[in-house]
């Protein structure tokens, strides 16, 4: 009888507070279908077997985690909206003599029921979908989308599970902060007024600076190795900094514009400077998560959607010819020609042509660059600034793929650097060259993220040189070789591409002495495709997470603006503002407080967009264009959806407050 | 009668308001026909019982509402042939408003509270302050004004509300059940305000239905079923007697008796 009660009352609650309820089961639903989805996705591809499965396995598998603990955070967080909107209603239960265990008991119903929707229809959502969703992902790995996805048990049964543990946990957590009201509060809590906010100098200092180094990182960091490490640390200041400003600099901001008598007296400025004070003591938390996640929607997107378009770029930067073969040889030229020998024998075999070939013998040392001179005692200030890697090439074999004709003397030396290097010579572990000529690119080395220095030097008998100086000087137990690249590109179908390249693997494994490795774009490629795609699909999945959570907070936001904002509507008519102006007043207010964190976000994404170009580069990812009209495509799109989103919510504060 | 030979100030011709349900159905009268007319410089107090038609009635003369149909003239002028913004500033400039409930805003100070009409109609701030002053000191609430309204009594409230209403130098006004929401030493306090505002010439229209606030005013004014019922003149009655006359009346409306003067 009484369970039957409970019940009753918890579903014409959720009918009767529809306008927060379906919001909060919309979501759910979302979170929960885009859950099992991923689960069934990335189930499906571990049973699969296809090029590049087991990498996108992995990334796949993260997204399952990282999505999981997201839905717990939001349906978390959203339902804490929830729960905070109701507290008058809750109130006025218990002044009508209900008991907080039976108050908990109601709303424990009304999450029971709304999550029991939300897991069944989210699971029928993500059924109907996923085939949609994998055909896409399919798609953008570029695999054949013939292979199936049926309905899975497991996924369905592992969906069901966490989805009732987080709302279990929302329940049990809902009865511990409904048994903390106190009733009294509930029911005067909305009319006593809000205390005013107090300036806090020390926290909006600390935010100033948390977030003025964060960006001084991301501007300053030089040295892509170090902007891996150093991009999260930036993160987390921004993200301090951004918290610490909304909530407290943004007050301490609005005081200083009151103090300001001319200013602060004046109708356009009056009303909106006093109530946003207010409006950011009661939504500065939100507003600045709004901002963060926006920035980390941007970032996810315009990143992944870089990674994956970039691709050939990528490959390009990484992979200087088709095909790549390094060897450890000194001048040799019979292995030079069994070299060949077996490419033309393997392209004979797999019908495949071959253009663009490269040859040279090269030397590759690193160490440490101070003034002109490349040392490899690592004493002294040993950064990552100033580790440089060498690379010695005869002038011989640097005419020949360059197709130049410079000459040489002896110590003379042609110096290309993708630093700047200032000086007419230079000094090897204690050998002098005079610089004869910078190069301004050499066509057939492929690009490098690190600190590179690359001579020409007349003849091998310099590189075995600095060789043996090199070997006597290090001190690690390695040996320093003369390597004898080889590359060219290849022409043909991609089953033979990917056969070719196999043969001529284990060809050279067996019969040439010092075969070190070959890489190859097409073997290559497919798990490139494989990470970026399934990066780009997770970038798709969390971004579209982020976002519902953000719409979300921005509708709860003007609800609960809108029955705030009603009494003062009311007031500020009967003291003789007209309905236009009042409606001004408002409008202007509101759009500020809700573009703020969109701005916020672009800013953070605009100074962020050094550093993570830099971390782009680590990942061959060299195209600053490309990742500069990503980002604003990026930044448009969500900008217009958030104005979209801006518009729709605010239709729904107007009719609230009207 | 306190004076009698001042202007008309406010007249109010065959005011009639009829609501309409929301959904069209049933129609009520709230008032059917009202007339009467206010010189300047009277304190007059309009009584009657909930859902009279007192409140109603304010709110057409504040321009808060329309009349379906009937005449409001302020000085000869008729407030309902202007439009929005022009009775915005209207109601600005030559009304000002004391509530029940205060109406203040809880994002001001009381000085902002007060200060707002004046923000709003573009007044100097130089002009502000030297008007603030004097009328926070007549009201006793001069040590209060940077406090926010949720640290101060609702006495205190309602006297920065007073002064927020008369810092525009009103020609009429008009009060909700001023003394409603407060203790009766606060409510005195208020009344004794309101008595000397009007006997340095503040014409006001007072709504209540408690008969201690209408025995301050000047004329009593009765409504009863959307129609002014009868009327007091204070004459040289002390506070007291007018008390027990206007007592008498409502005795005699709540059974239903007829006028008698």
């Amino acid at each position: 009888m009484n369970r039957n009660l409970y019940s009753k009352l918890a579903r014409s609650n959720i009918i009767r507070n529809r306008d927060t309820y379906f919001p909060y089961i919309f979501s759910s639903v979302v979170t929960v279908s885009m859950f099992y989805m991923l689960l069934t996705i990335a189930n499906r591809t571990k049973e699969a077997d296809f090029l590049g499965d087991k990498v996108m396995t992995d990334v796949l598998t993260f997204g399952v985690i990282v999505i999981g603990l997201f839905s717990f955070l939001f349906i978390f967080y959203t339902n804490s909206f929830l729960l905070k909107r109701r507290t008058k209603e809750l109130g006025l239960y218990s002044v009508l003599g209900m008991e907080k265990r039976h108050i908990s008991r109601v709303t424990a119903y009304e999450i029971l029921y709304s999550s029991l929707f939300s897991i069944a229809i989210g699971i029928v959502v993500g059924i109907i979908f996923s085939k949609l969703m994998f055909a896409v992902l399919l798609n953008l790995l570029k695999l054949d989308t013939s292979i199936s996805l049926n309905i899975s048990l497991h996924s369905i049964i592992a969906t069901i599970v966490l989805f009732i543990l987080i709302f279990f946990t929302v329940i049990f957590f809902n009865a511990i902060r409904i048994h903390k009201l106190n009733p009294i509060d509930l029911i005067t809590g909305a009319k006593k007024g809000e205390r005013e906010p107090k300036s806090k100098w020390l926290i909006g200092i600390l935010g100033i600076i948390s977030l003025g180094s964060g960006y001084y990182l991301a501007l300053t960091i030089e040295n892509p190795v170090k902007a891996m490490l150093m991009f999260f640390i930036a993160v987390i200041l921004v993200a301090i900094g951004t918290y610490f400003l909304f909530t407290s600099g943004s007050i301490i901001f609005l005081k200083i514009l009151r103090r300001n008598k001319r200013f602060y007296y004046q109708k356009n400025h009056f009303i909106s400077v006093s109530n946003m004070i207010y409006r950011m003591k009661q939504n500065a938390v939100g507003l600045a998560n709004i901002a963060i996640l926006s920035t980390a929607v941007l970032l996810i997107l315009s990143t992944t959607v870089s990674l994956y378009v970039g691709l050939e770029d990528i490959l390009a930067t990484r992979y200087f010819r088709d095909v790549n073969a390094t060897f450890a040889f000194n001048v040799d030229d019979e292995k030079e020609y069994e070299i060949e020998e077996i490419v033309f024998e393997k392209k004979m075999d797999n019908n495949i042509k071959i253009e663009n070939i490269v040859s040279y013998y090269n030397l590759n040392i690193h160490g440490i660059l101070v003034g002109h001179e490349i040392r490899m005692d690592y004493t002294g200030n040993v950064s990552d600034d100033n580790i440089y890697y060498l690379k010695l090439i005869p002038l011989e074999d640097f005419n020949r793929n360059q197709d130049t004709s410079f000459k040489l003397n002896e110590g003379q030396v042609l110096l290309y650097s993708n630093k700047n290097y200032n000086y007419n010579d230079i000094v090897v572990l204690g050998e002098k060259y005079d610089i004869k000529g910078k190069l301004e690119s050499i066509n057939f080395l492929p690009r490098s993220v690190f600190n590179q220095i690359v001579l020409i030097v007349p003849d091998m008998v310099e590189i075995e040189k600095i060789m043996t100086k090199a070997n006597e000087l290090k001190k690690m137990n390695y040996m320093y070789n003369i390597n004898y690249d080889y590359g060219f590109d290849i022409k043909g179908d991609y089953e033979d591409k990917v056969n070719f390249v196999k043969d001529l693997k284990s060809q050279f494994k067996t019969s040439i002495e010092g075969f070190e490795l070959i890489e190859d774009r097409y073997t290559t490629r497919q798990d490139f495709i494989s990470i970026y795609g399934s990066l780009f699909f997770i970038g798709i999945f969390l971004g579209t997470l982020f976002v519902i959570v953000t719409v979300l907070i921005i509708y709860y936001k003007q609800i609960t603006e809108g029955y705030d904002d009603r009494e003062r509507f009311v007031i500020l008519q009967k003291v003789g503002m007209s309905k236009m102006e009042v409606k001004k007043a408002i409008k202007s207010q509101i759009l500020l407080v809700f573009f703020l964190p969109l701005i916020t976000a672009i800013i953070h994404i605009m100074f962020a967009f050094p550093l993570v170009r830099k971390i782009l580069a680590l990942m061959s990812l060299t195209n600053t264009k490309l990742f500069l009209s990503t980002t604003a495509i990026v930044i448009l799109v969500f900008a217009i959806g958030y104005g979209i989103v801006y518009k729709w919510t605010a239709k729904v504060y107007y009719k609230i407050v009207n | 009668m306190n004076g009698g030979i001042g202007m008309e100030l406010l007249t109010v011709k065959n005011l009639k308001k009829i609501y309409t349900t929301r959904f069209g159905g049933s129609q009520v009268l709230a008032l059917s026909n009202v007339n009467f007319s206010i010189e300047e410089g009277e304190f007059v107090a309009i009584m009657g019982e909930s859902g009279a038609g007192k409140t109603t009635l304010l709110n057409l003369i504040a321009t808060l509402d329309k009349p379906t149909s009937g005449e409001i003239l302020l000085r000869g002028k008729s407030l309902l042939s202007m439009d929005e913004s022009q009775l915005a500033s209207f109601r600005r400039e030559h009304l000002g408003f004391v509530f029940q409930d205060f109406n203040l805003l809880d994002t001001f100070s009381l000085k902002d509270n007060i200060l707002l009409p004046l923000v709003l109609s573009d007044v100097k701030y130089k002009e502000m302050e030297k008007r603030l002053m004097p009328i926070a000191e007549r009201l006793g609430i001069s040590k209060l004004l940077n406090k926010f309204p949720y640290e101060v009594s609702g006495g205190e409230k309602q006297r920065a509300a007073v002064a927020r209403a008369i810092i525009t130098n009103p020609e009429l006004l008009l009060a909700d059940e001023p003394t409603g929401a407060l203790d009766s030493k606060s409510s005195n306090e208020l009344l004794d305000i309101f008595s000397k505002l009007n006997d340095s010439g503040q014409t006001i229209l007072m709504v209540t239905h408690s008969v201690i606030a209408a025995s301050h005013a000047t004329r009593v004014l009765f409504i009863k079923d959307g129609e002014i019922f009868h009327q007091i003149y204070r004459g040289n009655l002390s506070n007291r007697a007018l008390f027990e006359k206007i007592s008498n009346t409502l005795t005699l409306l709540a059974s239903g008796g007829k006028s008698y003067e």
